[in-house]
């Protein structure tokens, strides 16, 4: 009869069920979760000892000094939005007539074999993925087989940008393609009975309907970029993007409050 | 304007129904839906059973598309002389509240839907059974159009349009294009922390840190393993962190967890000066008195003549190319640091901030005037003209590499054909007979490293962490080690060991002449390292940003 009880006393204080539902959620979103935010930020007015690497607790603008100052910095986070940002929008290209086949055109199915189809790659681990279009734009690689370059290997920012993307492209897919699914049928043949052609059917109808899942879509690739530096060191070639300046801080120079004012950029972007 | 069919057919005096823009019907909302003027109209309104053809010959006798409203369809065994009757089987039942629907498959194949209004409480019938349908003559409507269009065909319409519109869509997306600075500390004396005085009862089990390939325990290569026999000798159980930085040793070492630690000289100095290590006792380390002795007393294993650790290798970074590529062979780090190299785009070069010096080297044999003495100590002048070589080298620069096996790729694939590499990175490219390679020592000398074991000033087991410290300088370990990771063994008597002769020539090991050439790693610090005190020298804060700014 006790669960009874319990059930009874829940039911009775609907405030006391709410907290108990949330009270965990909330316990990690504010301690493991804000709290780690708010500790970096604290960290970013530290300094650090020059010599032994220890960080020396105070309040110093000088990290942010130096980060603002510094015109290589400057220039790495702009290429690095600049990669952000191209890596949403071949998403977006690619993903959003893929959605549209997968949730409209395709039989249901064709549907759940395509959706398959699109998650299967997150099984395979990021690293073999990045590794294996490693191999396909390096020297002797299928890019340079196909356009004769004679070992000329292709690693760089466009190579990071392509990269990316077809590894975030899951991510941009799926909220595209569950947007559109919500998207009646009925919407879109009203729009074609009224005479409206494909293209404005798109524009002023599907678009403003699916652009919260656009959205969503367009922040999972956009940050997930922006705090890649894996896929930079293995397909960039000598180029870097603004999370190894944050990696390098923290793993070679050992600067641990640098490195948090520089991973204030990341948080403060979106 | 509404796609709601009983709000159309409520609220409107007349309905215009459209499809594709064109208008099919204009009329009340009784004439749309007792007349329909279309097919599409028919089967759009409402639901209608449509025929065509053949169909429409044998359920109403007429060709033509004949649309029938279901809930005109009567379930009756009789049919009367003004209607037409025709039985089936029903396939399906819908309890829809105040009506039930029946799909009834006639028995010329054809499926009807039925609409009965629910006035019984019971089922006017069951699946699987056998029915009489009939309606009046006068409800099965002769549909305007002559096109022959049935309700298969509607939705292969539909379907069109989809398709249509996705390729707009797609040449749409085309054509619219879619659119720290840290304050400095006092680099003095390193805190005053005691060395062990004598050992105790081995505690059981020893934390360490090493470079990949110093602690192997056989689960690389079961052949190579000396991390079993030393618990068999000692009691000890190893556990063993392979860090892959001089930084994440440094970073794990200051956790106070680890026993021991395999620092190379651009670790060392900070661990000492930020009290993470102890001094060691030599003494109670018998097989450090073998060790090369150009090894001991050094400036990054010792500060002021007291020892922190016990050698345990070296090497240097060497030169390799490609000898199909590259040639004639080159003879001098030049061929990495000049402009307008004819390798341009497949030099590689070594990722972090430490090859900074690399570069002061070459600046240090090239531009005299510069007066360098020590590439690892670099004044403001002199470490803005490395800073602005390695820039310039950047152009020549296909790829950096901090981690070997994308080195050995590299060149493997053809990639890279010029650069900075590791006597081990040559060892598997050459065993891999893939490309030819070779690795010089070039005319101005390297960089190189120079590793110590060192043990933590708070380390949770002192005794077995010097027994480790014994064991890994011990002739036969040191002599495993140096031929398994590639480098010169700092015990003079692991070259006589068996097998072992060939392997320290090959890696110089008791060629001191040779190592004087090597630069040893060594952390810069704000205090100048080859003993100038009128300037400043930029420690490795700076050299880290430099290098940041370096890769842009």
């Amino acid at each position: 009869m006790r669960t009874a009880t319990l059930s009874r006393v829940l039911y009775r204080k609907p405030l006391l069920r709410l907290g108990s539902l949330l009270s965990l959620p909330l316990l990690w979103l504010v301690i493991a979760y804000l709290g780690s935010l708010a500790a970096m930020f604290l960290t970013a007015f530290w300094t650090v000892d020059a010599f032994t690497g220890n960080p020396v607790p105070g309040f110093s603008l000088g990290n942010f000094g130096s980060l603002f100052s510094d015109p290589t910095y400057l220039a790495v986070a702009a290429r690095s939005l600049g990669v952000a940002a191209g890596v949403t929008v071949i998403d977006a290209i690619i993903a959003l007539p893929l959605a549209f086949f997968m949730a409209k055109v395709a039989s249901p199915r064709a549907q759940r074999f395509l959706v398959a189809a699109v998650l299967t790659p997150l099984w395979a681990s990021y690293l073999v993925k990045a590794y294996a279009w490693r191999v396909m734009l390096g020297g002797s690689g299928v890019l340079d087989w196909m356009i004769g370059g004679g070992s000329q290997s292709y690693y760089g920012l466009t190579a990071t940008t392509v990269t990316l993307a077809y590894l975030w492209l899951p991510y941009m897919i799926l909220p595209v393609y569950a947007g559109l699914e919500r998207i009646p049928n009925s919407l879109i043949e009203a729009s074609s009975d009224l005479g409206a052609s494909a293209w404005r059917t798109f524009r002023s109808v599907i678009l403003p309907l699916l652009f919260p899942a656009v959205v969503a879509g367009s922040i999972f690739t956009f940050s997930l970029t922006l705090g890649d530096y894996i896929t930079v060191k293995i397909v960039g070639g000598k180029s870097q993007l603004f999370a190894n300046v944050i990696y390098d801080n923290v793993v070679t120079a050992d600067n641990l409050p640098f490195a948090a004012a520089a991973g204030l950029f990341p948080v403060a972007v979106p | 304007m509404t796609h709601d069919q009983e709000e159309a057919l409520t609220m409107s005096d007349r309905i215009a129904v459209l499809a594709d823009g064109r208008i099919e019907q204009v009329g009340t909302p009784v004439q749309v839906y007792e007349r329909p003027a279309t097919d599409f109209v028919a089967g759009f309104v409402g639901t209608a059973n449509l025929t065509t053809g053949a169909d429409s010959v044998a359920v109403h006798g007429v060709d033509a598309t004949v649309s029938l409203r279901p809930e005109r369809i009567q379930i009756s065994s009789t049919v009367a002389a003004d209607e037409r009757g025709a039985s089936g089987v029903v396939t399906d039942v819908a309890y829809v509240g105040s009506q039930i629907r029946l799909v009834v498959r006639l028995d010329s194949g054809i499926d009807m839907i039925v609409v009965t209004p629910n006035t019984a409480a019971r089922q006017p019938a069951a699946t699987g059974d056998q029915i009489r349908l009939a309606w009046k003559a006068e409800h099965a409507l002769r549909v305007g159009a002559t096109e022959s269009v049935s309700t298969e065909g509607e939705e292969k319409m539909n379907r069109r349009k989809l398709a249509i519109l996705v390729t707009c869509l797609g040449l749409a997306l085309a054509s619219a294009g879619c659119g720290s600075s840290g304050t400095s500390g006092t680099s003095g004396a390193p805190p005053k922390i005691a060395a062990l005085d004598k050992l105790g009862k081995p505690e059981g089990s020893v934390n360490v840190i090493a470079w990949a390939g110093y602690a192997e325990d056989g689960s690389n290569d079961p052949k190579v393993d000396w991390v079993h026999p030393f618990t068999k000798a000692t009691g000890c159980k190893v556990n063993v962190k392979v860090a892959g930085t001089s930084d994440e040793m440094v970073t794990l070492m200051k956790t106070n967890q680890y026993d021991v630690v395999s620092a190379s000289g651009d670790a060392s100095l900070r661990l000492v000066y930020s009290g993470t290590v102890a001094p060691v006792n030599t003494a109670l380390v018998p097989n450090y008195a073998t060790i090369f002795p150009f090894l001991k007393n050094r400036a990054w294993n010792s500060v002021g003549g007291t020892a922190y650790g016990v050698p345990h290798g070296w090497g240097a970074n060497l030169l390799q190319y490609n000898t199909d590529v590259v040639k004639p062979a080159p003879t001098s780090w030049s061929s990495v640091f000049a402009a307008n190299s004819p390798y341009k785009g497949k030099v590689t070069a070594y990722d972090s901030p430490i090859y900074i010096a690399d570069a002061a080297l070459y600046l240090m044999n090239t531009n005299k005037s510069l007066g360098i003495k020590n590439p690892y100590a670099l004044d403001d002048k002199q470490f803005a003209a490395a800073v602005a070589l390695l820039k310039q080298q950047k152009a020549n620069v296909g790829e950096y590499w901090s981690d070997y096996t994308k080195s050995v790729q590299s060149f493997e694939s053809g990639g890279s054909v010029l650069g900075t590499t590791w006597q081990v990175i040559n060892n598997l490219i050459t065993s891999d007979k893939k490309v030819k390679v070779n690795a010089i020592l070039p005319a101005e000398g390297s960089t190189g490293w120079s590793d110590t074991w060192m043990v933590a000033a708070k380390a949770p087991h002192p005794t077995c962490a010097y027994k480790w410290l014994d064991w890994i300088v011990s002739p036969s370990v040191n002599a495993q080690v140096a031929t398994y990771f590639g480098e010169a063994p700092a015990q003079s008597k692991a070259c006589a060991e068996a097998g072992m002769a060939a392997e320290c020539a090959t890696f110089h090991a008791a060629d001191k002449p040779y190592s004087d050439k090597i630069w040893y790693w060594t952390t810069p610090t704000v205090a100048c390292l080859d003993g100038r005190t009128d300037t400043k020298c930029a420690d490795y804060t700076k050299w880290t940003q430099a290098w940041t700014d370096i890769k842009g």
